[in-house]
């Protein structure tokens, strides 16, 4: 059950067809060439939105923990970052980046508490960094266990990190920074306390990780129903594009049908397992199907889902004697 | 001639047989196996006891595995232990009419080979077992329930299902504390008992501290006894005490 390492495929982005676009190369290729050589550290998808997409597979000494998507919209006042990615290094080249391009940070908004998203703030905390104030709870109180898993996972790339907690509070509602206007939608479900981002001038959507696209959805902290009801929130949103948590962006509401998909699936597989009696490492050793097996970082990801939340579905299968 | 014979012992002695070559080459094994085993003489590593693990610890406060000792025949008992714990003994399962297999979850406190060792009726031991990598800390932990000032509500709910094929599920409420954590002293349940409805043994554990907390388990029954129905009697180290029947499964 160890993970493979993964297999990085170069892959021919937009901005690597175009010769020559490349802006101030010094910084992206030292970017890319940490980031695992695979694909510009930040890419444009929409006018004045970028992505950094990171590694789909789960936290490994190859990927430096370098696994989830950071949203950077630019604004009058300097750009509005969303997540911040696990470590100090990538912090620091995130914030040269932003720097650089972007004319500095105006403010980092943190979509949950988990520490992918949310280690790589050390170098963005002079600024505002924003969150519910659940969200930084959560963060504060697993801080010890979180920087254990990290620095067990991935190791060396993990050196020097202490993450910054968040110093602003937010809740829903409007948001403008620097002339740039956003929605905060709080929702829940994938944690206690999601955040999704509607930018208003190009319809883009950052869901977090109540969004995952072809890669398995994380549900340590998950309540499934509450997710669903998130999910059809951001489905009546209609947005342009969303970005999610883990995976490419996505224009036709794939990362929607595919995160409830699965999570539909994961419900039943287990509910049934439970039904017919399977002990946890039964139901864990039963392998996804096709559909959901080449899922980045499954069936790894199936299997401490299983660890996760099995026990519910044992309880819900077994009679209470009385 | 006497003294090539013993000279031959002398190196056989040194030369280990290649069934009692440790597989995980952990230096625990020979004195828990003295301690913990009561120093069988007629013993041997033997693929054919099993330990279904995940190779991993996900959750080091649950570990889920499943030993299968079938392969063998007859078995009077099963012992699980850990090389490297605080608790090395972790379940001793005596299969009366039930298979010697067995679902369960155990806390793990860091990265260690986990020993299945099934006496058959005839005194002879036969050891399989798994290496388990973990970050482990999993019995030094506070329990999961403590996080709720009402857990003692619910302690000791029993809940438990058979089913037509011959297995019984069972989940107990209880926090099995193992004392190491601050503030929370030794609190665990201690046996389990599954009798038929004529009060025949099906199955019976004597369990330690690092059995999980709220533990789960899986048995397996002749599928007749799983039809009528089984009794199920456990307690505590602090009195609690667990009688109920589990009614038979519907077919």
């Amino acid at each position: 059950m160890t993970e493979r390492s993964p297999a990085f495929t170069p892959r021919l982005t937009r901005r690597a067809t175009l010769a020559g676009a490349v802006a101030l190369p010094a910084v992206a290729a030292a970017a890319t060439a940490s980031a695992g050589s695979r694909r510009e550290f930040l890419e444009p998808v929409g006018d004045g939105v970028w992505i950094h997409v990171g590694d789909t597979e789960s936290f490994n000494r190859e990927n430096g923990g370098d696994i989830a998507n950071v949203a950077v919209f630019t604004t009058d006042a300097g750009a509005l970052v969303v997540d911040a990615g696990s470590s100090r290094a990538f912090s620091e080249k995130l914030r040269a980046e932003v720097e650089i391009r972007f004319g500095g940070l105006a403010a980092t908004v943190l979509t949950h508490h988990h520490p992918d998203h949310t280690f790589g703030t050390q170098a963005l905390a002079d600024r505002p960094i924003m969150a519910q104030p659940l969200t930084a709870e959560k963060a504060e109180a697993n801080l010890a266990d979180y920087a254990d898993l990290l620095y067990r996972e991935v190791g060396l790339p993990m050196r020097g990190t202490e993450p910054a907690l968040p110093n602003q509070s937010i809740g829903g509602g409007p948001l403008t920074i620097g002339g740039r206007r956003f929605e905060l939608i709080p929702l829940d479900g994938h944690t206690e306390a999601d955040l999704a981002i509607l930018d208003i001038a190009t319809g883009t959507l950052v869901a977090g990780d109540l969004l995952f696209l072809d890669r398995a959805p994380t549900v340590p902290d998950a309540d499934l129903a509450r997710w669903h009801r998130s999910l059809d929130h951001l489905a009546s949103l209609d947005a342009a594009a969303a970005i999610p948590g883990h995976g490419p962006l996505d224009r036709q509401g794939a990362a929607i049908r595919q995160t409830r998909e699965y999570l539909d699936w994961l419900t039943a597989r287990l509910a049934d397992a439970a039904d017919r009696g399977l002990g946890m490492i039964e139901a864990m050793r039963e392998d996804p199907p096709a559909r959901w097996a080449g899922l980045g970082a499954n069936p790894g990801e199936y299997r401490r889902s299983v660890v996760q939340t099995y026990a519910a579905f044992e309880t819900e299968a077994l009679p209470l004697l009385r | 001639m006497d003294r090539l014979l013993l000279s031959a012992s002398g190196l056989s002695a040194a030369t280990p047989r290649a069934d009692r070559v440790d597989p995980f080459d952990s230096g625990m094994w020979d004195y828990h196996r003295e301690e913990l085993l009561g120093d069988p003489q007629d013993w041997a590593f033997d693929p054919a006891v099993r330990l279904i693990s995940p190779g991993e610890a996900d959750d080091a406060r649950h570990l889920p595995l499943m030993l299968d000792a079938t392969a063998l025949g007859a078995v009077k008992q099963v012992v699980v232990t850990a090389d490297y714990s605080p608790f090395p003994w972790v379940v001793t399962f005596r299969p009366g009419s039930a298979l010697p297999r067995l679902g369960f979850g155990m806390k793990i406190e860091e990265a260690t080979a986990v020993r299945i060792s099934a006496e058959r009726p005839d005194g002879t031991w036969r050891v399989g077992g798994a290496f388990i990598s973990a970050a482990g800390g999993g019995c030094g932990v506070p329990a999961k329930a403590h996080e709720r000032a009402d857990w003692q509500a619910t302690l000791g709910e029993t809940r438990a299902r058979l089913w037509p094929d011959g297995r019984l599920r069972v989940l107990v409420t209880h926090p099995m504390d193992t004392g190491l954590a601050d503030n929370a002293p030794e609190f665990f349940l201690t046996e389990l008992r599954i009798t038929d409805l004529g009060g025949g043994s099906v199955a019976e554990l004597d369990i330690n501290v690092p059995l999980e907390e709220n533990p789960s388990l899986a048995f397996d029954l002749p599928a007749e006894i799983a039809r009528a129905g089984v009794r199920i009697n456990g307690r505590d180290n602090l009195g609690l005490v667990i009688d109920h029947i589990v009614p038979g499964a519907a077919s």
